[in-house]
Order: structure tokens, then C-alpha cells, then sequence
């Protein structure tokens, strides 16, 4: 299935489910405007979409209870349990619909039947109410002359009509004035007249004076657009639609660019020529006329007016042009004006007999046909059919259609169905839109059937009861599953937890079967314990990994916003950067994904901001001018790792150094001694920012730290690699899911605590007398390393034991990059818990990072080592 | 590369927009409601074009348009509104309200290309 | 930027846009001998039509693009 209709049957769904249960509340309480409109909006929705797929029986349907929910909202119905009950059994059958496409990918066109006898009651609410709300009509307003055309140059005009003369192609001129205010609506008005369809001729001009150019106001549009197109007129003004109320199209016969311009002589006189033009034309004496127009024109200026009309005549002579385009000319230059083909075109299409058909009037209350009538009304609606299917030129497909459906409108208005005329208007825009008439036809062989059922029944309401019943589905086909299921997060966090807590609880068992065998010598319970536990073991870890994979989602998800922010920034500070994105589709936790998005986006920042040099600089250092950043994710064993990398300067190690020892963060002399890698991760200490000055992109006072910091908190690690001139590679690795961690638990005062296992290096035993004491500080040696050791008791506040010579129990863990030794009363298991964080009051104790439900039901609390040290 | 901002508080008829552009070629950023697209506009959002449904839920997609022309990166940016077959007064308010023009649902894709082509200069 | 001003000489390439109206008509206002090369120009807003119109600038080189200098051309020399 295509995604787009699996979204839109999802999406439909909700909008149906929030619908019933919408109209149930509004049932109790009709009053809730709010309500209403929401249901109003859903179903509108649902209709929208479904124009999309070939569902006509959904969108039929819908679109009634549209309507009547409309007239609702807008309170001129008042809403009863049986329009409630009515709209229900619309929308379950729409939900049992949405069950059959989901399967098949399409619906019956029997369906359609189905629709249309739901919808009839729906619509008989709304009455004869006219159409939703009608366009306020806009008379179109028409030119008043055509003498504008003049302005145009004579020999372009000559050069088209000499083209389009004789061949009954039809030319549409347009005057565009735009509004003053226009480029205020995005508009571009010479923009849009340069798309006319066939644009032939173009004046530009003002629609006043220019003022000044210190007076002028850029933004007023002052522009007025006349034009010929010999695109079709449809196509025309389909491109003005948007502004009616600006436009004026007119269709005209080519001959309107016949008009004579030029220099006006008052005193001439060309009566006698005109006389002997006229008889020369009634004889069809051509080559005479020619001679005397030829001879005349010799006589005149070029510039004058006689003399452009003269020209005309000549080209009219020399295409053979009827003599019904050569004697309005002459008469023209009787007066030196004109001709006025506006006048001359109306008064042809009067003697043609204008088109207007006589037409039925609509009638108020449904009423019965006479047989007569029947036969008349069944008659036009298969006549319209056969005309509807015969062959037409492809530009008077849609001035057919109009008109057909203008007749089988008018038919219907006397038959009574005025119901239908909705429906109608909406197949005829389908049709003109998609140049198919296929769903119009498919409606009149409908109506020409449905007249007859009705006259045969004569008990429409026994036929309408019978079919108003809802399609059941085909025997056999079981009602599938809802396949989507949005849920709130929530839920599943609560079904977390407590998968959590069974895996804990699991735990328990093998010290159960550890008591069946040691305190109650029961061997055989003991191993059957066992058993039970590897069953349940496994049943809990799918569990887990299941609800897991509920909460996974590609990390792709967080990397789509990476490509516009590199496009806009390296616009910004005019450099060229190629973003490569690789792994997109690597999952991980839902959590850790959305604590991702943050200091990824810090991090791109600050590569394209410090990392990628500017184009010229790159190309001295005879690096390729684009500057390239790699995003790649990949799942590595249980954890996702993210790799960024750019080709641009690195890190300033010597900055870095000076800074930080500046700051204080480290003495100079460390800052002198320490490795290279060592110096770059200082960038990481708060406080440090590498540039000078704090630039918009990346500046602000949020350095690496607080990257670091977030990273963490999902419990991630990040790694910094950085060779000066060759670029930086940082790699993030985060856990998969932040559901279960482990950890190692140790005691303290005969309670147990919790380590995270990650950071645990090794356990190791030492004699109170292997510990060196340093000034204040102690520490001990480990395989050659001197490793700082601290006391937990000590960084808890809690008193210290009494000194003996056993051996201390040490807890070797890694902090901030470095081996710590951490004295504890006793070591324990590792286990898996779930670890939730500290909340409320307990909050702000920093030095726990949560507590944890053990297999006893005992609470243990986990520390933040990273806080404590 | 055009972008071209679709709101609407139809997934579906996000999804169907946005494919058919952006198989044309153009870049497409989305919001679902009027307060979250006025927001990305806010937020540095540069769109080419942008195009509104009118029935959402909260700030209507007339609303929007009368709130995005009052915003000066956006006095002349283009702005199309998704209407239906039966919104024709509805058109009229949103060209008063600013609107470049509409689109009648459900919008064809060769029908929509050609609107934009029409509003867009140099597409 | 698809227009760019110079001394008295303005350059037009690709689509020049209706932002660039105003600064264009402020350039101009400063003119006395404005010339404007449109030979790289595929469209221009009316906005910066209607101000190279009534600046009655003169073109030095026209676009290249035969559709725009069609229709952009009469309209640019009708006034002297």
C-alpha cells in the first residue's frame, strides 16, 4: 500500500474515533460550539483527503455529514438525536469502508450507491438551502473601446493577423490593471502576464503620470498591462483567476488588430475614393481596388492616418480577405475613425441569435413527473450522456461540458432533485479539472435508472429504509486489526517500568532455589526452580526488547534538520560546506534520540562556524575549496555511535593551552607539559571558548561543556580527536536504551549502593598499609600507575569505621578520563535495575543519580560519581 | 533551491503536498497549525512560497496570512490557501487578507506545480 | 544579490527580486546618468520595472534571454 493512503486511513481513523465520540458528548450537551467546530474541522479534513484516492463512495458520504455539521455550527439547524443518530451510521460506515480499502487498496462502485442513499437524509435536513457559501458575483467588467489596440506597433499587428487570417483561430486581448497594493499579496503582475498562454503583443504603460523620482513610491504598483494572446481563452482566464476583478479578456477574430493609426487630416476628403472603393468591391474588381489604394497611398504621408488605413486595405487585398473585413474599413475612412469592431461583433452575434436557451425554472418542493414528463426528463438526461460522449476539439471540451451541465442542472431543478444539484456542480469541476468525464457519465446512467426504481416502487421510503442499512462485509472476510496505534508515550513507559521491575523480580528466583537447596534440602524443587526461571528469564528479556523496540526510532529523525542549518549558516558566513549524512536509519531509544538533537546541532555548529575555513583560505592551503562534514551513525555491539567529522583548521591547541591556564582551569606548567590530546579535551572544561570573539552562530557562553553534560545525561560518552589544519573528529556513543542499567552494588554501612557498571573499571583487595598519604591526599599504586583513592564514607559524610589492618575494599573507576580508586565497606553482585531518577524534593541531591527497586522490594540508591568526585 | 512552507493539520495532505514538490525539486518545510508555522517564520524560517489550509484548528489559515503579512521579511512573499470546492467567499477574505491566490482540494499535482510556477518567478 | 549598483552602472542577473526595488529606486534618485545592464537578467519584478520605466534609464546591454527582452525592451526605450 502506498504510504500516503496508509496515512490517510490512520489519519481518518483518529478523525472518526474523535468524531462519535464528539458527537456523543454533544448529544448531552449541544451547546458546545466548540465541540461542534472541532467535529466540523475532522470530517472536513477526511473530506479533503479523500479527494486524493479514488474513494468517491467516502467523499459523497462525507461530504453530507460536512454539510449538515455546517449548517450546525452555524446554528441555523438545531441539532437532534436523529441527525446524531444518522451521522453515526455515516461514520461507521466509513470506518467499515476504511476496513475494505485498507485491505483491497480500493472501494466498489457499488459503494457508491450505499453512499448516496446515506447521504439523502443527511441532505433532506438541510432542505433547499443554496450551495454553502456563494461567491459574492463580480459583474466582469468589459472594455469600453478597442481603440487601445492602436498603441500597439502596426507592423507587429500585420505580421499576426497575416498569420492568423483566414484560419478561425480566435485571439483574446486583456487589460491588466493591477492593484495598487498588489505586490503586498505577493503578486508579480508582469511576472503573470509573461506566462499568458500564445502572449503575441504587449504594451506596457502607466496608469498616470510618473511622478517624480523622489516622489515615487516603489511598492504602489503603477503599472497597467495590455495585451493579444492566441492561447485559448480558457487557458487565459484560468492564469487571472486570482484577479478578476483586475482583468478584462475578451475573445475576439483576429481582424479587431485592424485598426489605422496615425496623424488625423481634417481637411481631407475621401468620400469619392470610398465611392469607388465600394463599387470596385461590389464588382469584386481586386486588382482595380488594388490600383487605386496604390495609388492613393503614393499620395499620402506614411505618418498619416488615411495612409496606415490604406496599408491595411493592401494587406487585406493582397490575403484575399472577405469583403466582410474590407467594408467596415472603408467605412472607417469616411470619418477617419474606427472601425469599431466592438460594435460590429456585437451586432453579428445578435443576428446569430444570442445562446440564450430557454430555461426551466427550479421548483421549491420535490414534486412527481407525469409520465410525459418522465419520458422528457429520462429523454434530455440520455441525450446529454450521448453528447457528453461524442468527440469535440480539445478547446471546447469544457465550454461542452458547461453547458451540459448547465441543462442536466435545469432538469433536475424541475424534477424535484434539487439534492443532487450539489453533486453535480462537484463531478463537473472534477471533470473540467481532470478532463474526464468518466464519474459524470457514471451519475447520469444513475439518474436514468434511479427515476425508473422510484416510479416502479412507488414506496421510495421502504426502498430508501432498505438500503440505508450499512454493506456488511463479505462472509468470510474476518474485520481485520486497526494495523496503527497511536499511544501515549506515557503508557509505555508505564509498561517500561514494570517490565522493568519483572526482570528485577526475576532476579529472586535463583536465590529462592539457592534456599529450597541449602536451608530446606530440597534438591529436586531447587532445580525445578531453576527451570522456571529460565523460562520466565527468556519470556522477560523478549519482553524487554520488544517494548524496546516500541520506544526505537531512527536517529535520522534528529539528523533532518542538519541540512538546512549547514545551508543556511554557510550562506550566512559565505562558506562552502557539503553536508554527507550516512546511517540515518540507525535506531535508538526515543529519550536518547530527542537528548541528541541539542548538542549535535552545538557541535555542527561550531564546525561550520570555527572548524570549516572560508573558500579563498581553503584554496591557499590547497585544500578543495567545498569544506565537507560527515554525520554517520552505526550501531556498535549496545550502544549507537555518532561520528562528526569535518576537513577544516582543528583545534587550536596553543589557544587552548594559554586559555585554560589563563582561566585557571589548569597551572601553567600542566597547560606547558600535557599531550596534545590531553590539551584539546580541555576544551570540554566549562568556560572554555576557543575563539576570541563570540561570534552569533556558536558564541553565547554555551561551550563543549554543556555537550558533554547532555551527553551524559543519557548516559553517553563523547571523544574528541583534532589534528591542526586537517579538521576534528568527535564521536558520541550512546546506549541503546536508557531503560536498564547496570550496575555493581557495594555495601556501605550494611547497605548496599549502587555503582554505575560503566564506569567501573576492576575490583581489587589492598592492605590498609599499600595506601600512600600525599600531603592531604592519599593514593595507592596500581600495576605502576599511582591512582588517586578516595573514601566513599568520606565524600557521603558518614563517620569513618574504626581503623584495622584488613584489607580495604577498592573499587577502581574511571571519572573525567581518569583512574580513581574508591574505598567501599564490600563489594556485591552486578545486576540490571531500572533506574529512575531522584524526583521532587530529592531532586536536587546531585550526588545520587536515581534509585532503584531490587528483587527484595528494597529501595537502593545509586550514586553520581561524576558528581562526587 | 525554492522552499516552499505547506501548513496544514492534515498528515495526509502534508505528506501529498510536500511529495509532489519535492519531486519537483524544491525544498519543503511543514508545520501542522497556524501558531507553530508563525513561530517558524519567527524563528528564521525563509520560505519562497508559502501554502495554507484554511480550516485548522486554532489560528485559521486566514488569520495566518493576515499575521504573517505583518511580519516585514514576509510583506511580499507569496501565500496560496487551500480551499474546497464550496469555500468561494472564503477565497475572496483570503485575498483581502493578502493572499496570492488558492488552491481547490483536492489539488491535482500537475495543477499545483502549475500554481506555483505561476507565483514563483524563476521556476 | 542579483542587482548590483555601482558607480552609475547597475548589473541585473537571474531573477531579480521585489526587495530590490527600493534600494534600486534610492540608486537612481542619486543618478543623472543611470545605465543598466540587464544582459545576465531572466525576470524582473514589476516593482523594478515600473522604476526603471519611470527613471527612463537607458539599457547599455539587453537580456540575453529573448522572452524577457521581447516584452522588456519596447516598454524600457518608449521613453527617452
Amino acid at each position: 500500500m502506498s504510504p500516503l493512503l496508509a496515512q490517510f486511513i490512520a489519519e481518518s481513523r483518529d478523525q472518526l474515533e474523535m468524531t462519535s465520540a464528539g458527537l456523543l458528548a454533544i448529544e448531552n450537551n449541544p451547546e458546545d460550539l466548540d465541540k461542534l467546530n472541532e467535529i466540523f474541522r475532522a470530517v472536513h479534513t477526511i473530506k479533503g483527503s479523500s479527494g486524493l484516492f479514488e474513494i468517491r463512495p467516502v467523499t459523497i458520504l462525507v461530504h453530507a455529514a460536512e454539510d449538515l455539521l455546517d449548517t450546525l455550527r452555524s446554528q441555523e439547524l438545531r441539532l437532534d438525536r436523529r441527525m446524531i443518530d444518522l451521522l453515526l451510521d455515516a461514520f461507521d460506515q466509513v470506518n467499515q469502508w476504511l476496513d475494505v480499502l485498507e485491505r483491497t487498496e480500493t472501494l466498489p462502485d457499488e459503494f457508491e450507491t450505499t453512499a448516496r442513499t446515506l447521504s439523502a437524509p443527511l441532505r433532506a435536513f438541510l432542505g433547499n438551502r443554496p450551495s454553502e457559501e456563494a461567491a459574492p458575483a463580480i459583474a466582469a467588467p468589459t472594455f469600453a473601446d478597442l481603440d487601445w489596440l492602436g498603441q500597439l506597433l502596426e507592423d507587429d499587428r500585420a505580421i499576426l493577423y497575416a498569420r492568423l487570417a483566414g484560419t478561425g483561430a480566435r485571439l483574446t486581448l486583456f487589460r491588466y490593471t493591477p492593484d495598487a497594493q498588489c505586490f503586498f499579496s505577493g503578486e508579480d503582475p508582469f511576472h503573470l502576464v509573461r506566462q499568458a498562454p500564445g502572449l503575441e503583443l504587449l504594451a506596457i504603460g502607466p496608469t498616470e503620470p510618473w511622478p517624480p523620482l523622489t516622489e515615487m513610491d516603489a511598492y504602489q504598483c503603477l503599472l497597467c498591462f495590455e495585451g493579444v494572446a492566441s492561447g485559448p481563452f480558457a487557458e487565459l482566464a484560468t492564469l487571472f483567476r486570482y484577479v478578476p476583478d483586475q482583468i478584462i479578456l475578451l475573445e475576439t477574430p483576429p481582424e479587431v488588430l485592424i485598426v489605422p493609426t496615425g496623424r488625423h487630416d481634417a481637411d481631407a476628403d475621401y468620400t469619392g475614393f470610398v465611392a469607388e472603393a465600394r463599387s470596385l468591391v461590389d464588382q469584386e474588381d481586386w486588382d482595380g481596388l488594388r490600383g487605386i489604394v496604390d495609388a492613393l497611398l503614393e499620395h499620402s504621408e506614411p505618418e498619416a492616418w488615411i495612409a496606415s488605413a490604406l496599408r491595411w486595405l493592401r494587406r487585406l487585398l493582397d490575403q484575399s480577405a472577405a469583403d466582410m473585413t474590407l467594408r467596415p474599413l472603408l467605412e472607417a475612412m469616411h470619418t477617419q475613425q474606427g472601425p469599431d469592431w466592438l460594435a460590429i461583433l456585437r451586432a453579428s452575434a445578435e443576428e446569430a441569435g444570442g445562446p440564450t436557451a430557454a430555461e426551466f425554472h427550479a421548483s421549491t418542493a420535490p414534486r412527481a413527473l407525469t409520465v410525459v414528463e418522465h419520458k422528457a426528463f429520462q429523454h434530455i438526461i440520455a441525450e446529454q450522456s450521448r453528447i457528453l460522449e461524442m468527440p469535440v476539439a480539445p478547446e471546447a471540451w469544457t465550454g461542452r461540458l458547461l453547458s451540459i451541465c448547465a441543462v442536466i442542472g435545469n432538469s433536475l431543478r424541475y424534477a424535484g432533485h434539487d439534492q443532487l444539484l450539489e453533486e453535480l456542480e462537484e463531478l463537473r469541476e472534477t471533470a473540467r479539472e481532470t478532463r474526464d468525464s468518466g464519474l459524470l457519465r457514471g451519475l447520469l446512467a444513475q439518474l436514468a435508472e434511479a427515476e425508473e426504481d422510484d416510479r416502479a416502487e412507488n414506496t421510495p421510503a421502504a426502498a430508501t429504509a432498505q438500503k440505508t442499512k450499512p454493506t456488511e462485509e463479505p462472509a468470510g472476510g474476518e474485520k481485520q486489526a486497526i494495523k496503527t496505534l497511536k499511544i501515549d508515550q506515557h503508557k509505555v513507559d508505564r509498561l517500561m517500568d514494570l517490565i522493568g521491575e519483572l526482570v528485577v523480580a526475576k532476579n529472586s528466583l535463583p536465590y529462592l532455589a539457592q534456599r529450597a537447596e541449602r536451608v530446606y534440602g530440597n534438591r529436586d524443587l531447587a532445580r525445578e526452580i531453576k527451570e522456571q526461571y529460565g523460562v520466565i528469564n527468556r519470556i522477560a528479556q523478549d519482553l524487554q526488547s520488544a517494548i524496546m523496540q516500541v520506544r526505537m526510532m531512527p536517529v535520522g529523525h534528529v539528523f533532518q534538520r542538519f541540512p538546512r542549518l549547514v545551508r543556511d549558516l554557510s550562506k550566512k558566513l559565505d562558506k562552502k560546506i557539503q553536508l554527507i549524512v550516512t546511517g540515518e536509519e540507525t535506531e535508538a531509544d526515543k529519550n536518547i534520540i530527542e537528548g541528541l538533537a541539542d548538542p549535535l546541532i552545538h557541535i555542527l555548529r561550531n564546525s561550520i562556524d570555527h572548524g570549516i575555513e572560508p573558500p579563498e583560505e581553503r584554496l591557499l592551503l590547497g585544500k578543495p575549496e567545498d569544506g565537507s562534514i560527515r554525520v554517520k551513525a552505526y550501531q556498535d555491539n549496545d550502544s549507537v555511535a555518532i561520528e562528526i567529522t569535518d576537513d577544516g583548521r582543528g583545534i587550536d591547541v596553543a589557544a587552548v593551552r594559554d586559555k585554560a591556564a589563563r582561566r585557571g582551569l589548569v597551572s601553567a606548567e600542566q597547560a606547558e607539559t600535557m599531550s596534545d590530546h590531553d590539551a584539546i579535551q580541555l576544551i570540554f572544561a566549562p568556560g572554555l571558548s576557543t575563539t576570541e570573539q563570540v561570534s552569533d552562530i556558536s558564541g553565547r557562553g554555551v561551550g563543549m561543556d554543556v555537550v558533554r553534560t547532555s551527553i551524559e545525561k543519557v548516559g553517553g560518552t563523547v571523544t574528541l580527536h583534532s589534528q591542526p589544519g586537517k579538521g576534528t573528529d568527535l564521536r558520541l556513543t550512546l546506549p541503546l536504551s536508557m531503560a536498564v542499567t547496570h550496575v555493581m552494588a557495594v555495601e556501605l554501612d550494611n547497605k548496599p549502593l549502587g555503582v554505575p557498571m560503566d564506569l567501573v573499571v576492576e575490583t581489587v583487595r589492598l592492605p590498609p598499609s599499600a595506601i600512600y598519604s600525599i600531603k592531604h591526599r592519599e593514593a595507592f599504586m596500581l600495576r605502576d600507575q599511582l591512582v588517586p583513592l578516595a573514601r566513599l564514607r568520606r565524600l557521603l559524610n558518614m563517620s569513618e569505621p574504626v581503623a584495622s589492618d584488613a584489607a580495604l575494599a577498592i573499587l577502581v573507576v574511571r571519572v573525567h578520563g581518569e583512574n580513581v580508586g574508591i574505598v567501599v565497606d564490600d563489594f556485591r553482585e552486578g545486576m540490571e535495575v531500572i533506574l529512575k531518577p531522584m524526583e521532587g524534593v530529592l531532586g536536587s541531591l546531585r550526588q545520587y543519580a536515581g534509585t532503584a527497586l531490587l528483587g527484595d522490594g528494597s529501595v537502593m540508591l545509586v550514586i553520581n560519581l561524576k558528581e562526587l568526585i | 533551491m525554492k522552499t516552499i512552507f505547506l501548513v496544514d493539520d492534515s498528515t495526509t495532505m502534508l505528506m501529498s503536498l510536500s511529495e509532489v514538490l519535492k519531486k519537483a525539486g524544491f525544498q519543503v518545510e511543514t508545520a501542522s497549525n497556524g501558531t507553530d508555522a508563525l513561530a517558524q517564520l519567527k524563528g528564521g524560517l525563509k520560505p519562497d512560497l508559502m501554502i495554507t489550509d484554511q480550516n485548522m484548528p486554532g489560528l485559521t489559515g486566514i488569520e495566518l496570512i493576515r499575521e504573517t503579512r505583518k511580519l516585514p521579511p514576509f510583506r511580499f512573499t507569496p501565500i496560496l490557501m487551500l480551499t474546497t470546492e464550496s469555500q468561494q467567499a472564503k477565497r475572496q477574505e483570503g485575498k483581502a487578507a493578502g493572499a496570492t491566490g488558492w488552491l481547490v482540494k483536492p489539488v491535482a499535482g500537475k495543477d499545483l506545480l502549475a500554481v506555483v510556477k505561476q507565483v514563483l518567478p524563476g521556476t | 544579490m542579483p542587482v548590483e549598483m555601482m558607480k552609475n552602472v547597475a548589473c541585473f542577473k537571474g531573477v531579480c527580486t521585489v526587495e530590490e526595488a527600493e534600494p534600486l529606486l534610492q540608486w537612481l534618485q542619486d543618478q543623472q546618468r543611470a545605465k543598466v545592464k540587464l544582459k545576465e537578467c531572466t525576470h524582473l519584478h514589476t516593482a523594478i520595472l515600473q522604476v526603471l520605466m519611470a527613471a527612463k534609464v537607458m539599457v547599455t546591454l539587453p537580456p540575453d534571454d529573448p522572452d524577457l527582452a521581447r516584452w522588456l525592451m519596447p516598454a524600457l526605450k518608449n521613453r527617452r
